[in-house]
């Protein structure tokens, strides 16, 4: 009786795949990294580079025109405990995101549905809807400067007729956010076509079986349509707050971060510190960002990890 | 500009000059990355409000050695444009145009006699523009009409509150540029000032801002459509006023002075401009030299078409003694003479290095005054202990450094 030793299947580990591969197989993957070469190495001057040299430089007293001085965490604890400006630049970035987010998901969900009905024009009402999405945003920001204007403007007109007074809107400490959050809804188009896409994503047959059951429309929306489109309902959430942590344009423009530093944004006293006070704080702007990032980084993991709660993938 | 460089390279065949504009908001940036990349313009223009920074953090060329070698002496240029150039006892800028006639006020004529007012008489104190801008103001259920005069705003780059305080007899700024002097009896009465009148003649911060709103720059101006009575705003308005308005009858007049204030004193001569060499360890001499010919050229030429050729087609107040800025064709404009007199009130008022960040905090001070978030008392001291904990923390670091 003879005796043969079966070997289990077992791939042998390996520090280096690229050798296990054949010749053709190597050459194959020379080329793939050869086409993508270019992309890469801008990725690495232009992304990866920056990016350490930033790091780098969030631990110095770097001015530009000066090399700058190995200053350790000063710079990260000069923000916590001894800038003013740093909290209340957070803060209102902070209630910006919280506003804007809450505003574009909740304005796109309900457009889309409105979309997604079948109406006459219906691709003129989607265009339209979407086009103000890719408007420059100098251009919005100057649009908005006479939507917003609290002698002539177009809302107070609107408002006017529900008997609300004139606002003073970006010339007022009180009204000058709530100004910027609702010129946050101009950007809705783009939340939108991602909640139209989704929404169109939906069998039909689930909205025709509840229909069978005597589910009105109100059910169907509670009940299958909100379910099933939390995935989308999570991604625009995770891509708003990313964006919405890094308003800078508007408050550049319109309002300078003023009055009474009602709308200085995160970013815009980052640009400060970078590029408009005298030396330059550059060290200190690049802690500035690092910590944005972490703050970005540690938020978007919170939505991740909470997203096993709420959002349904359908199985 | 062209013309000016055109005649100097005919003057000096041997160089050939490349002139690049630069955009307003990106000119400081990229002077400083030209610097640090060891590759800056031969010369460029820079603001005399953000010399110090430069020469603190030595990005520029001492002109000290080539003007005594070519007879640059200080008296060619009025004493407060002079003191601009200067810094820790050594010479960076030459100055071009002034950092002087920027606190001039320009008023309506017609509307001061509809009002029941001199119009050949502009109020001397701060009492006097206060019942003058009672009679000018007009409101509608307190919403401003018209504005008689915006005390928030002066004209130039200089805050407001430095103005009025100058106007006062007051001093913002050691001339070391090491402590804060603003919080004293004048900073107070020129920030009160600032304050009761916003509030009591103007309907409040608010609503001037609302009303400002509605206006423009340029030909949309309040002052130039008959919204405003008084306007504050440097030389450069004469022309202003005569493109945009050319049929108003316009008076010409320094500051008020405040309680507190010197009749003799009452605009700032604050920042200008000037030509400078960026510093370049690499530069060969004749690159050099090159560099400071053309600096020569642009800020102290007064016979060929050089700096007072240059300032004369703009009409404008020159930096230089010998220079008549309104001269053009053999006539002098017929107004100069009241904006060179108003420019004898000026004084020079120091700069900070962290001059930015020091208009931040006097800019939240009067803010924070103004909208009524803290008493003026109060706010001037919080702002002067803000200032003053910046500029310490500088020096420190400078010091250390």
């Amino acid at each position: 009786m003879s005796s043969a030793t079966v070997q289990p299947l077992v791939r042998k580990r390996t520090l280096n795949p690229f050798r296990d591969l054949s010749p053709a197989r190597r050459r194959e993957a020379l080329y793939g990294f050869l086409f993508i070469s270019p992309w890469l190495i801008g990725l690495v001057i232009f992304t990866l580079g920056p990016f350490i040299a930033s790091l780098i430089l969030s631990f110095t007293n770097y001015s530009i025109l000066q090399p700058g001085r190995w200053v350790g965490f000063d710079n990260y604890i000069r923000a916590f405990t001894n800038d003013d400006l740093f909290w209340i630049s957070l803060r209102n970035t902070v209630v910006y995101v919280v506003g804007s987010v809450t505003i574009r998901v909740i304005l796109g969900f309900v457009l889309a549905l409105l979309l997604n009905t079948k109406i006459r024009f219906l691709a003129l009402w989607r265009t339209l809807f979407y086009i103000p999405s890719i408007v420059p945003i100098v251009a919005t920001t100057i649009i908005w400067l006479y939507v917003l204007n609290p002698r002539f403007g177009l809302l107070n007109w609107f408002l006017g007729f529900f008997g609300v007074p004139r606002l003073r809107w970006l010339t007022s400490p009180d009204t000058a956010m709530l100004g910027l959050l609702v010129m946050s809804s101009w950007w809705v188009g783009t939340t939108m076509i991602i909640f139209l896409a989704g929404l169109q994503g939906i069998p039909e047959d689930y909205h025709d079986a509840a229909k069978i059951d005597g589910a009105n429309a109100w059910q169907r929306l509670l009940r299958i349509t909100i379910p099933l489109m939390t995935p989308t309902i999570f991604f625009n959430v995770i891509i708003g707050i990313i964006n919405a942590f890094q308003v800078f344009t508007q408050a550049l423009i319109m309002t300078n971060g003023g009055p009474l530093n009602a709308t200085r944004f995160y970013m815009l006293y980052l640009y400060d510190n970078a590029f408009g006070y005298l030396p330059p704080q550059m060290g200190y702007a690049s802690a500035l960002a690092w910590i944005l990032f972490v703050i970005i980084f540690v938020l978007s993991l919170v939505v991740v990890r909470s997203s096993d709660r709420w959002v349904f993938y359908g199985n | 500009m062209e013309q000016q460089i055109a005649a100097f390279q005919a003057a000096n065949p041997w160089i050939t000059v490349n002139m690049t504009l630069q955009p307003w908001e990106q000119r400081l940036e990229t002077l400083l990355t030209s610097v640090a990349a060891g590759d800056p313009p031969h010369v460029t223009m820079l603001g005399r409000q953000d010399l110090p920074s430069f020469v603190l953090q030595n990005a520029l060329t001492p002109l000290d050695e080539f003007m005594e070698r070519d007879g640059i002496t200080p008296d060619m240029f009025l004493e407060s444009e002079w003191r601009g150039a200067q810094y820790n006892g050594q010479t960076w800028i030459l100055p071009q145009p002034t950092g002087g006639a920027l606190n001039i006020a320009w008023y309506n004529k017609t509307m001061f006699a509809e009002a029941g007012l001199d119009p050949e008489s502009f109020p001397d104190t701060w009492e006097e523009l206060w019942e003058a801008a009672q009679a000018l103001t007009i409101q509608t259920d307190g919403f401003l009409d018209r504005v008689g005069v915006n005390v928030a705003t002066t004209g130039g780059e200089t805050p407001a509150f430095i103005v009025w305080l100058n106007a006062n007899g007051g001093d913002w700024l050691s001339e070391d540029g090491r402590t804060i002097l603003f919080n004293s009896p004048q900073g107070l009465e020129a920030l009160q000032f600032m304050v009761d009148f916003t509030n009591e003649i103007n309907g409040g911060i608010e609503e001037v801002q609302s009303f400002y709103s509605q206006t423009g720059e340029w030909e949309n101006g309040p002052f130039y459509n008959n919204y405003e009575a008084i306007m504050l705003n440097g030389s450069w308005a004469l022309f202003l006023i005569q493109d945009f308005s050319p049929d108003i009858e316009f008076g010409i007049a320094p500051l008020p002075i405040g309680p507190s204030g010197n009749p003799d004193v009452r605009g700032t001569a604050w920042g200008g401009w000037g030509y400078t060499i960026p510093r370049n360890d690499d530069l060969p001499e004749a690159e050099l030299e090159a560099a400071w010919l053309l600096t020569k050229w642009l800020t102290t030429e007064i016979e060929d078409e050089g700096a007072c050729w240059f300032i004369q087609q703009q009409q404008r107040p020159s930096p230089l003694s010998e220079c008549d800025g309104y001269l053009l064709d053999g006539v002098t404009h017929p107004r100069a003479e009241e904006i060179l007199n108003v420019m004898l009130y000026d004084r020079w008022v120091p700069i900070a290095p962290i001059q930015p960040q020091l208009n931040e905090v006097i800019t939240n001070m009067t803010d924070e005054a103004m909208f009524g978030v803290k008493s003026a008392e109060q706010a001037l001291a919080d702002g002067a202990a803000a200032a003053q904990a910046l500029l310490d923390a500088f020096w420190a670091e400078q010091d250390a450094s």
